[in-house]
């Protein structure tokens, strides 16, 4: 990281050696104030609402939609995209509450988990082995997905759902009043996605294949192994996310993670991650999930009409990812 | 020629990227009737001078005049009408439209350009073949020929000889003197200096972003351009000297580092056999497209051979991957270094890549043994590495050198340099050929082609002659001079001159283009037809396959089935043409369904207590509005640079809102009249005005527009925006023209859901993005753009619907629906893929 600008006069604002460029190159720093303007606003719409149990409803809130974008991280990266999340996450959410009173709390968690590393598999060999565009093959293993749950929730009209007692403390609980437990499921993941990307030969291959599919065969690389595997990480993370939102919510619904599909692509977009792949990063995404949530309480503590909020949603995530761009042009 | 006032006169340009300087200061002045070369090393800011003065983008700094009057150009199109043409090193043809089209995309008289092609020695040119059909030297002379039809002053030829045979090149040469004779100019870019000395008058240097030099060419001014290219004096003798000095240690042991034997492959590759040991760089000599590529492409596993056996330190080797031939200690320098480097990571992950190749290597990186790796590596070859944090600011010379040294981090045996110097300044060409013969001295083999003959003695101990896919000859480095080469490289037994001579065109084996030539029969046409227009034969039939489906299903399927089948899938079916017309663009929209809610509350409001000619009235605004809403997310798109998948994800969110605000809960409606329009049947009982009113739709909105200059640009910018920008279309019109009128239909979509339902409701839409999508998707367009119609998606809308209907009356739950649709698409993409690569694999 270079040294801080010297900002003498507004030509070496955006000169070579200006803050600008500085901006630049540190787009962290750019997305951290971003945050903190946000924060600034929600203070701001209702004075005094900042506080200590704001701060920790907001991380509990922000940590499904950052699983997600750790996911979709991941495979943007390599030039890719995800439209199945939300569908895997309903689903297995689903599909583990209402195996819990049959197979119990742990089985159903497995159970849940391995049907996201089952649609990442498909997902996967659609996208590595068939060369399949990742927009197509995630969105009909998405409306697949969401179909056989359906069915399945309409077979199963009889039995009752429960939300595994561990799911539900994961979900909802917090550690001595302040720090929501599903910190405790988030964090891990984080440093686990952040680690891997920086300083593990899979990661160097996910940011290789996005930038030069082809210069990592010539290179001798297997791309179609990096790329399933890939996928599969992809949907076991919108599992574990599915799974901390009912965690929440404490009742299984089939519309659970549908208002989530914008927000994770764009947390990504947002945090710095090029959408053609081999740039960017899960850090930057961490902001974006953080921003967008917050974006998400400023709107509700603001007293409009539905649809207001839902143009002005629409607005500022075109608006932020128009900045971004701009910004790393 | 000798009049006072200059055709081009160039003055002080300088240009900037950020902080990298391509242009300090250059000057150019070009005479009328004169061929000018415009030489530099890369990184010098030729590519730059050239791209300013054809209008791809505007200098910082600086004035342009021709004919003595101050011209400034914003777009290719200005530059061309100014006078000015340039070739480029990739024809600036859009591959998935004729060779007509593209001729009509550039506003350029096919007659005129026939006439070239025949001057250029391409003759019978079949105009309505697709460009992407066509062999590359075919499309190098189109292009050529596209830029001499209208006419132009300037003529500027970027490396036009690159990827032609020799008589080609001949005519090319032949066509610029006639063209200098009229008096027109030609600015001339080449790294062949033989070719340089044989045609040009004048020579102009760039060094560093700055002229150093204009010089006339006379003989013996090439060392004088070498040498101001360089910045110091270099002799070829002096680099042979250098290159010398690394004395060939050719190992006298058994076992070959290498060997091939009988190998062939397709029609490129017939029976070659060699062998190459360690401590000796063998060199390939061959003109172009003689096989040279496929035969490097074998042996490093890229390209599947069809027989043949390949050696490596004596075990043979499977070979179905480059990985398997890097574990048999085979390495590829590609002459292409885009193909092999990741552009926007650092030096040291692309020095690094291979050594992840392993499953065993996903894990932690040992990161200090990887940085001491890769510094030797780098040290060695004496990379430049001030801007080391991405490789794209590398300059093309030290670009190649990171893929050596990429192999000298990993390890290898033998190292195979295909034409590893191409385009690449001298003193970086010499740098690589002194290491090629260190890394044979300690003991390594190297297999190397160059497209230069005069380097084969630099390097090399032996070479051998490829030509026509065989070995035609083998000889030692010490008679390895041009002239011998040449003559060998011909096939030719008699001595020849050292400068390329004319064949007769028969000689040159083009094959592809004979076909392209030749008029097929009837039946060859019909296959071809079908072959070209899948899914419009495809798609009906799956259609009637489904519906003879449900007739079976359902014996009872009256007219009224076949009325609300009708009604059901228009408002899929528009949705779809949206979608296709867009994705054809090379966009994609996800807000359609959200436009069509908008569309749909605004009639159910708006109609509720209108009459029928007022309902009218209404849906004609209804429709501007709609195009309006296309125009917005147009104007996103493409002003904003954002990817349109985000932009049009938003603005869904957007629309739908709007759509709430219009009208909160499904509601409202119109008159029965306006109602009748797709829920009545004019004619027969069997034919819904559903029908009629999708088929007059698109009837007045898509065939005009598929048959104008529009419709064309748009299936340019689909297809290649970069092949389409230089063919003078202005891609960001045409980009927003297709969102427009993807919302003009994604309303009348909207209308129709009013129609069919009666009533308003603002979550109409939610489904028809996904659903039109998938439409699309199994209508047969492709994602990546340019291909495909209207009438494949509109049809697989309705097999869509069909599905649904099916299921209900085959009792089966109706969400099945959806998960056949997902399946379907799924399948269809799947089944796709793999055909593709079947068909590839050949």
């Amino acid at each position: 990281m270079s040294g801080l600008p010297k900002a003498s006069g507004l030509r070496s604002l955006f000169g070579p050696e200006g803050l600008l460029p500085w901006l630049q190159r540190n787009t962290l720093v750019v997305l951290i104030l971003l945050l903190v303007v946000f924060i600034g606003a929600v203070d701001f719409a209702k004075p005094g609402t900042v506080n200590s149990v704001w701060l920790s409803n907001t991380l509990l809130f922000a940590a499904p939609l950052g699983i997600l974008a750790a996911g979709q991280t991941m495979v943007m990266l390599t030039g890719g995209i995800d439209l199945s999340v939300v569908s895997v996450a309903t689903g297995s959410a689903f599909l583990m509450t209402t195996l819990t009173l049959r197979i119990g709390d742990g089985w159903s968690v497995v159970v849940g988990l391995a049907l996201g590393i089952v649609v990442g598999l498909i997902n996967g060999v659609g996208v590595a082995v068939l060369r399949v565009q990742p927009l197509v093959m995630t969105l009909g293993t998405g409306l697949m997905t969401q179909g056989v749950i359906i069915v399945y929730s309409q077979r199963i009209l009889a039995s009752r759902s429960v939300v595994p007692d561990i799911i539900h403390v994961l979900g909802s609980g917090r550690f001595a009043e302040i720090i929501p437990f599903d910190l405790f499921v988030w964090a891990p993941i984080a440093a686990l996605v952040i680690s891997g990307l920086r300083w593990s030969g899979f990661g160097r291959l996910v940011y290789a294949i996005g930038d030069n599919l082809e210069a990592c065969q010539l290179a001798g690389v297997r791309v179609w192994r990096v790329l399933l595997v890939d996928y599969a990480i992809c949907g076991l993370l919108a599992a574990i996310a599915g799974m901390l939102l009912v965690g929440n919510t404490n009742s299984a619904d089939l519309g659970l993670a549908e208002t989530y599909l914008l927000p994770s692509v764009a947390s990504v977009i947002i945090g710095g991650t090029s959408i053609f792949g081999g740039r960017g990063g899960y850090e930057g995404s961490i902001i974006g999930a953080l921003i967008l949530t917050v974006l998400n309480g400023v709107l509700t503590l603001v007293d409009s009409p539905e649809p207001v909020k839902q143009i002005l949603y629409g607005g500022i995530i075109f608006a932020l990812a128009a900045v971004y761009t701009r910004l790393t042009d | 020629m000798n009049s006072a006032a200059n055709l081009l006169e160039a003055r002080d340009i300088a240009k900037r990227f950020g902080s990298v300087v391509a242009l300090r200061s250059a000057s150019l002045s070009v005479r009328p009737g004169e061929v000018h070369a415009l030489m530099g090393a890369n990184g010098a800011g030729k590519s730059t001078l050239v791209k300013i003065l054809t209008g791809v983008f505007p200098p910082d700094r600086g004035t342009i005049a021709i004919n003595d009057a101050g011209r400034s150009f914003r777009s290719p199109a200005e530059a061309r009408a100014a006078g000015i043409v340039s070739v480029y090193q990739d024809p600036a043809l859009v591959p998935d439209l004729t060779v007509a089209d593209n001729m009509r995309l550039a506003d350029v008289a096919s007659s005129a350009v026939r006439r070239w092609l025949e001057a250029l020695g391409v003759e019978n040119l079949r105009f309505d073949a697709f460009v992407r059909d066509l062999p590359y030297p075919i499309l190098r002379l189109i292009d050529l020929a596209r830029a001499l039809a209208p006419d132009p002053l300037i003529l500027l030829l970027d490396e036009i000889t690159a990827a032609l045979p020799a008589d080609l090149s001949e005519r090319v040469f032949q066509v610029v003197r006639h063209w200098r004779q009229r008096g027109h100019s030609v600015i001339f870019i080449s790294h062949r200096m033989a070719e340089v000395a044989a045609l040009c008058d004048r020579a102009t240097v760039l060094r560093d972003g700055v002229v150093v030099g204009v010089t006339d060419i006379a003989p013996g001014s090439e060392e004088r351009i070498v040498s101001l290219m360089l910045g110091q004096s270099t002799t070829t003798a002096g680099a042979r000297d250098a290159a010398a000095a690394g004395a060939a240690l050719v190992s006298t042991d058994g076992t070959p580092a290498l060997e091939v034997r009988g190998l062939r492959c397709g029609h490129w590759v017939n029976d070659v056999s060699f062998s190459l040991r360690g401590g000796e760089v063998l060199g390939v000599a061959a003109l172009e497209g003689q096989g040279q590529q496929e035969l490097f492409d074998c042996i490093a596993g890229v390209r599947r051979f069809d027989s043949g056996e390949i050696f490596a330190g004596g075990k043979a080797l499977t070979l179905r991957h480059p990985a398997d031939a890097i574990a048999g200690g085979l390495v590829l320098v590609p002459a292409n270094r885009l193909q092999a480097l990741l552009q926007q990571r650092s030096i040291r992950e692309n020095v690094a890549l291979p050594a992840f190749r392993d499953i065993s290597r996903w894990g932690p990186i040992p990161l200090r043994r990887e940085r001491e790796r890769v510094a030797a590596a780098v040290r060695r070859l004496r990379i430049d590495t001030r801007a080391e944090s991405e490789l794209r600011r590398l300059s093309g010379g030290n670009q190649q050198k990171v893929v050596i040294a990429r192999w000298l981090a990993n390890g290898f045996e033998t190292l195979l340099c295909f034409d590893a110097t191409r385009g690449i300044d001298i003193g970086t060409k010499h740098q690589i050929y002194a290491l090629v013969r260190e890394l044979a001295a300690s003991g390594s083999a190297v297999l190397l082609f160059t497209s230069e003959l005069t380097e084969i003695p630099l390097a090399c101990d032996r070479a051998i002659v490829l030509f026509g896919g065989r070995i035609v000859d083998e000889i030692p480095a010490s008679a390895a001079d041009e002239g011998t080469l040449l003559r060998a490289a011909h096939g030719l037994g008699s001595p020849v001159e050292p400068k390329r001579t004319t064949l007769e065109p028969e000689e040159q084996p083009i094959p592809d283009a004979r076909a392209a030539m030749a008029r097929p029969g009837l039946a060859e046409r019909a296959r071809g037809l079908v072959a070209r227009y899948p899914t419009l034969f495809g798609m009906p039939a799956l259609l009637i396959a489904f519906l003879a489906a449900t007739v079976v299903i359902h014996p009872n399927f009256d007219s009224f089935d076949a009325q609300s089948l009708a009604m059901a899938a228009l408002p899929l079916a528009f949705a779809a043409a949206a979608q296709a017309l867009i994705v054809i663009s090379g966009g994609i929209d996800l807000s359609i369904g959200s436009v069509m809610a908008v569309s749909n509350v605004l009639a159910a409001r708006t109609m509720e207590y209108a009459g029928f000619g007022q309902a009218l009235g209404l849906a004609v605004l209804i429709l501007c509005a709609g195009a309006l809403v296309g125009a917005i997310n147009g104007l996103l798109v493409v002003v904003s640079r954002v990817p349109d998948v985000i932009v049009t994800l938003s603005t869904g969110f957007i629309w739908g809102g709007v759509a709430l605000l219009i009208l909160e809960k499904p509601g409202g409606g119109a008159p029965d009249t306006f109602l009748a329009l797709a829920t009545g049947t004019l004619f027969t009982p069997w034919l819904s005005n559903s029908i009629i009113l999708l088929a007059a739709s698109l009837a007045i909105v898509w065939i005009p527009l598929r048959r104008s200059k529009l419709g064309l640009r748009i299936y340019a910018v689909g297809s290649d925006r970069t092949a389409a920008f230089r063919s003078g279309v202005n891609v960001a019109r045409s980009r927003f023209l297709a969102y427009v009128f993807g919302g003009l239909f994604s309303s009348i979509g909207g209308l129709g859901l009013t129609m069919t339902t009666g009533i308003g409701s603002p979550r109409s839409g939610v489904l028809y993005t996904l659903s039109g999508l998938a439409a699309v998707v199994i209508g047969g367009v492709s994602l990546v753009g340019g291909r495909g119609g209207i009438f494949g998606p509109v049809v697989a809308a309705f097999v869509l619907t069909l599905i649904p209907a099916d299921l209900i009356f085959m009792n089966i739950d109706p969400n099945f629906g959806q998960v056949i649709q997902g399946t379907l698409i799924v399948l269809v993409v799947m089944l796709g893929g793999f055909f593709t690569l079947a068909r590839s694999r050949k």
